[in-house]
């Protein structure tokens, strides 16, 4: 007979320690957006990333998934209070754009169709931590959820995680995004519940 | 699925070899690259581990761990000599 | 010689905060055998309804004591990670399998081989086994560690580092930081990732040929594995040890 471990499994297997501080579990996949939902087609559909020195690396559909598509499976947390844990996505992983680009600059502004945008350091979107996601839930992704493709940083708040991405700016320094100059806080980390500024 | 290296197959091999098992030397079968085990590719899933050729990736050994039961299989390592 | 692994009961003896995302904690292993600077342990944790789960965790200790000491990071959303760092108490029995590898391991050197140390995060922690075998065994070894860290609050073993970096004597080891996400005040270079350029200027040449130690998280391993073969380092002079993660 193995030796227990006091306190181990009470919340550790099945629930509980996936949800940050403040958040509940929600099975099903809310929509909130600020404003009209913008409807992309493929064939105009494009990614850019532009850089300091005035470049800009620029992908048409075909060419930016050829990059790869990779399935992956995470938790995501809302500022509303609602998470959805083990969510399957597939995408192109940030790993794979930053192989394109050169850029000494740490910060990054993500820029949607329809003019949403918000910050996220790069340090935060290498490594395995975001992707540009095509499909969740094994379908393509609604115009609603951010289709065709949005950003998917899943360990910060989901505002980070910009629907209709169309590209990313290299910029020096932090600066707000659309939520962020509106009050929310500039990093959003759900573990350290940091919603407001 | 976690990406490791070799030096996490210690536990699971301290339970069929005596020895460091991490620190022999084994070739690949496939491309022929000697390498101690604790630099292959390790692929871990809970207590599963595949360990792959740091060179060409094909399968060296996998080890499954449950409970107190170890299974083994080392078909891609030829001259697995364990130091002394 | 390397100690035979086996399973021991250890009864944690001592807790503290290492940063606000990480713990020490020290475990007392009666029939423990010692272990060498570098190695690891697997902890077992065994639920009321006999669920398992288990990790390997690096030993910062080492030498005869019948105790060990490890410092564990909290991993977000971690099955195993959040218990040891929030929810262990003193008194609490666990299951270790140990002393465990013979490869990521460094012995006081009398050949005197520079080492060159490279930590990731959470990665110092068998690195400053090393430091503190080294120190411990008053050997002249030059040992220099380079230690990537996110900002001056996530460094692990702040007051030895402190210590190495404070004493001219010939045994102290040099350490550089390179903080990615914000420098102290008069740091030598301000907050910014480590790149191949950086490496180079803060670790031993080849030409000195420097034994290296990487760990780290995978990505932080490889990406510092291949710069230094770049760099011109034999790939059987590095040792690596990988800790996971994406
Ligand atoms: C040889 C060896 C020695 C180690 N020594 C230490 C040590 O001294 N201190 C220490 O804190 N950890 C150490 N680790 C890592 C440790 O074994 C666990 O992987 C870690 O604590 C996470 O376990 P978990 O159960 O909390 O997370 P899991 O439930 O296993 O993983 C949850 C999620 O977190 C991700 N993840 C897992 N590990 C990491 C990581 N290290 N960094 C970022 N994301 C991760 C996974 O991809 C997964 O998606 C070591 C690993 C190895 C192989
Ligand atoms: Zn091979």
């Amino acid at each position: 007979m193995a030796l227990i471990t006091r306190g181990f499994g009470s919340k550790t297997h099945g629930r509980d320690t996936r949800l940050p501080p403040g958040q509940t579990q929600v099975d099903d996949w809310p929509v909130l957006t600020a404003g009209a939902t913008p409807e992309i087609a493929q064939e105009i559909w494009e990614f850019t990333v532009g850089t300091e020195d005035g470049k800009t690396v620029r992908w048409d559909w075909d060419s930016f998934r050829a990059l790869g598509l990779e399935d992956f499976t995470v938790d995501i947390h809302c500022v509303t209070h609602w998470s959805r844990l083990g969510m399957p996505w597939r995408g192109v992983s940030l790993d794979r754009v930053f192989e394109h680009v050169e850029t000494s600059y740490d910060f990054v502004m993500a820029h949607s169709y329809g003019g949403y945008t918000t910050n996220v350091p790069l340090e935060e979107l290498l490594d395995g931590q975001a992707w540009i996601a095509f499909e969740a839930d094994g379908e393509p992704l609604e115009a609603e959820h951010g289709g065709p493709a949005r950003l998917v940083v899943p360990h910060l708040y989901f505002w980070k995680s910009a629907k209709w991405v169309q590209g990313l700016e290299m910029i020096a320094q932090d600066e707000p995004g659309f939520w962020e100059e509106r009050g929310y806080s500039l990093h959003g980390d759900p573990w350290t519940e940091e919603r407001y500024s | 699925m976690q990406k490791l290296d070799g030096n996490v197959l210690a536990g699971p091999l301290s339970e069929v070899m005596t020895g460091d098992a991490t620190s022999a030397h084994a070739r690949c079968v496939h491309c022929g690259d000697v390498a101690v085990i604790a630099q292959a590719v390790v692929y871990a899933d809970g207590s599963r581990f595949v360990a792959r050729c740091r060179r060409c990736d094909s399968v060296l050994l996998t080890i499954v761990e449950a409970g107190d039961d170890v299974r083994l299989t080392m078909t891609g390592v030829t001259a697995f000599t364990m130091p002394v | 010689m390397i100690a035979h692994a086996a399973w021991h009961v250890a009864t944690v003896s001592a807790t503290h905060p290492e940063t606000p995302s990480a713990r020490r904690i020290v475990l007392d292993i009666p029939d423990w055998p010692g272990n060498l600077a570098g190695q690891h342990v697997d902890v077992r944790l065994t639920a009321e309804d006999g669920y398992q789960a288990s990790r390997s965790y690096s030993i910062a200790s080492s030498g005869d004591a019948p105790s060990i000491e490890l410092a564990v990071d909290r991993v977000a959303s971690g099955e195993v990670s959040p218990y040891l760092v929030d929810d262990l108490m003193v008194g609490d029995q666990l299951e270790v399998r140990g002393p465990l590898g013979g490869w990521f391991v460094w012995r006081p050197d009398p050949a005197h081989r520079p080492v060159q140390l490279i930590a990731g995060g959470s990665g110092v922690v068998p690195i400053a086994a090393i430091v503190r075998a080294h120190r411990a065994a008053l050997d002249v070894t030059p040992l220099r560690l380079l230690y990537a860290v996110r900002t001056p609050d996530d460094v692990f073993f702040r007051s030895e580092l402190d210590r190495e970096a404070a004493d001219p004597g010939p045994t102290a080891v040099h350490v550089d930081y390179v903080f990615s996400r914000r420098a102290p005040d008069g740091a030598p270079r301000p907050a910014g990732r480590l790149t191949r350029e950086l490496l180079g200027e803060l670790v031993l040449p080849p030409q000195q040929n420097p034994l290296v130690f990487v760990c780290g998280s995978t990505p932080f391993v490889e990406r510092v594995l291949g710069w230094l073969k770049e760099l011109g380092h034999e790939v059987d002079d590095v040792r690596a040890e990988r800790f996971g993660g994406a």
